[in-house]
């Protein structure tokens, strides 16, 4: 499409405002954005106003009436999906764009052939001692799904019971293995994922298999009362993965007595929402914005946006720190003597690999989804 | 998906033959190394647990087998289980173990507590998890 028609429902101005700062391949980006809250929602929407065209947005929750003070979101939205409420913004936006809407938790977007459903398996069929077989289903299945499917099967030799419900589990596998859109799919279609979920366990899935679908992820995040926040690039090959990323800001811990981790549910270990200022969190979010053009239009060599990333990564600076009052956390230290300091400071820290990180690790260490 | 053993896998194993019970069964399910073992408890109720590392949680998940927990308690401010078996040992973290041998330590512990909790109500008395502060209120019966 040439950019005469991709521009064919746009104003023949519309990039007046961005002209010499953002280059046109940006209408050629696909960004995924997990979690569609404050942050998500905020983050899709200068997205999308910057110019990229095509998102995935992943998000199980409905719009609440609490989260009006700092999102996108309207009153009209209420009861919505966040998925579609935010589809629809953004396409009041621009409306040439387009919007691919999942409203699952990210953990329940299978990556391919499911595990945990294995897993399952052996809790069910515990005894142990013979090997499970493959139930002839005449069910159509591609070569790569059927050899796939076979090795799981066979890896699990000698802990699966030969058993009536082990061939109910078998047919469920099968079924595992022709749904399609998983995650390795969505993963495969786009250049970059913001993560902006309050989810722990989600957000640990998507950074091992965004780093193992080779796929760029920026993920945002924000301490106790947005008083504070971060933002972290995960770049497989160049930098390490959110995890040990995230090493660095613990080793910050012993220089401050301000409590930056966020309240966890003990159940669920999702992050407890609490009251803070929509301007404290989408302070964060427009570092992450630009960081995300940057990496976006990294490979157009004329873009001058794309050389904000390159200089970072020369000098390994993958993640950056935030404090949005004064004399807060680490700030006091790590500005100590410089002029005119208050509030809206940041450090660039250089996180490396654990050696045992499953994710970015050590080659032999490294667990790659099943 | 490799079968061999990762430098994670042989320390596990070799953890698992010093300090977990010798007739722990070891198999790999989806490329991931299993540990399962029996804690007999001290109510008479035995009970079968896997354990395993999680690379999306990056830690060690113990995850329940046998008996079958009723679905009212699969909650984990009730039985201290979620609804795919996989007990709390990670507390307000998450549901991981930061290692193998807590996994296995606070396992054995929550199935002491849910073993108290089957035994009241199999003698018709309203019960609670004996060994948490993060109960819903209020007893089940």
């Amino acid at each position: 499409m040439t950019e005469r028609e991709n521009n064919a429902s746009r104003g023949s101005d519309w990039r007046a405002r961005l002209e010499g700062i953002v280059p046109p391949l940006i209408g050629t980006r696909k960004v995924m954005i997990v979690g569609c809250g404050s942050v998500g929602s905020f983050i899709a929407a200068e997205l999308a106003r910057s110019g990229v065209r095509s998102f995935v947005l992943i998000d199980p929750d409905t719009v609440e009436w609490a989260n009006l003070t700092r999102t996108v979101f309207g009153h009209a939205d209420i009861g919505r999906l966040k998925v579609d409420a935010l589809g629809d913004h953004l396409k009041g936006i621009f409306q040439d764009i387009s919007v691919e809407a999942h409203p699952h938790r990210i953990q329940d977007i299978q990556f391919g052939p499911d595990a945990s459903l294995v897993q399952r398996v052996v809790n069910y069929c515990a005894s142990a001692g013979s090997i499970v077989t493959i139930p002839t289903v005449s069910a159509p299945m591609s070569l790569p799904q059927r050899r796939h499917l076979e090795a799981l099967v066979r890896s699990s030799a000698g802990v699966l019971a030969r058993d009536p419900a082990a061939v109910e589990v078998g047919r469920l596998l099968i079924e595992e293995t022709r749904r399609e859109g998983g995650l390795r799919d969505l993963l495969g279609q786009v250049d970059l994922v913001i993560d902006a979920v309050d989810d722990p366990a989600g957000r640990g899935r998507l950074n091992r298999y965004a780093y193992a679908a080779g796929v760029s992820a920026i993920f945002v995040g924000l301490y106790v009362g947005a008083k504070g926040g971060e933002v972290l690039l995960s770049i497989p090959g160049i930098s390490p993965c959110f995890q040990c990323a995230t090493g660095g800001r613990r080793s910050l811990a012993n220089l401050s007595s301000d409590r930056v981790e966020r309240t966890r549910d003990y159940g669920t270990s999702r992050l407890v929402a609490e009251p803070a200022l929509g301007s404290d969190i989408h302070f964060v979010c427009s570092a992450a914005v630009k960081l995300a053009l940057s990496l976006l239009c990294v490979d157009d060599e004329k873009a001058p946006l794309g050389s904000f990333i390159t200089r970072a990564l020369e000098q390994r600076l993958t993640s950056v720190i935030f404090g949005m009052e004064p004399g807060y956390h680490v700030f006091p230290k790590s500005h100590d003597g410089a002029l005119g300091q208050y509030a809206f400071q940041s450090v660039w820290m250089t996180p490396t690999s654990r050696p045992d990180c499953p994710v970015c690790g050590a080659e032999e260490f490294r667990t790659l989804p099943e | 998906m490799t079968l061999e053993d990762s430098p994670r896998d042989a320390r596990d194993r070799r953890i698992a033959k010093e300090r977990l019970p010798s007739s722990t069964r070891k198999g790999r399910v989806g490329g991931r190394l299993n540990f399962v073992f029996i804690k007999q408890t001290q109510m008479g109720i035995p009970f079968e647990i896997t354990l395993y590392y999680d690379p999306d949680e990056d830690g060690y998940l113990a995850q329940l087998i046998s008996p079958e927990i009723e679905r009212d308690w699969r909650n984990p401010h009730i039985g201290h289980i979620f609804e795919d078996g996989v007990i709390c040992v990670g507390g307000a973290k998450g549901r991981a173990s930061p290692d193998l041998l807590t996994a296995f330590s606070k396992s054995c512990v929550w199935a002491e507590g849910i073993a108290i909790m089957i035994a009241s109500r199999n003698a018709g008395r309203p019960t609670e998890f004996p060994f948490s502060d993060n109960n819903h209120p209020g007893e089940v019966g």
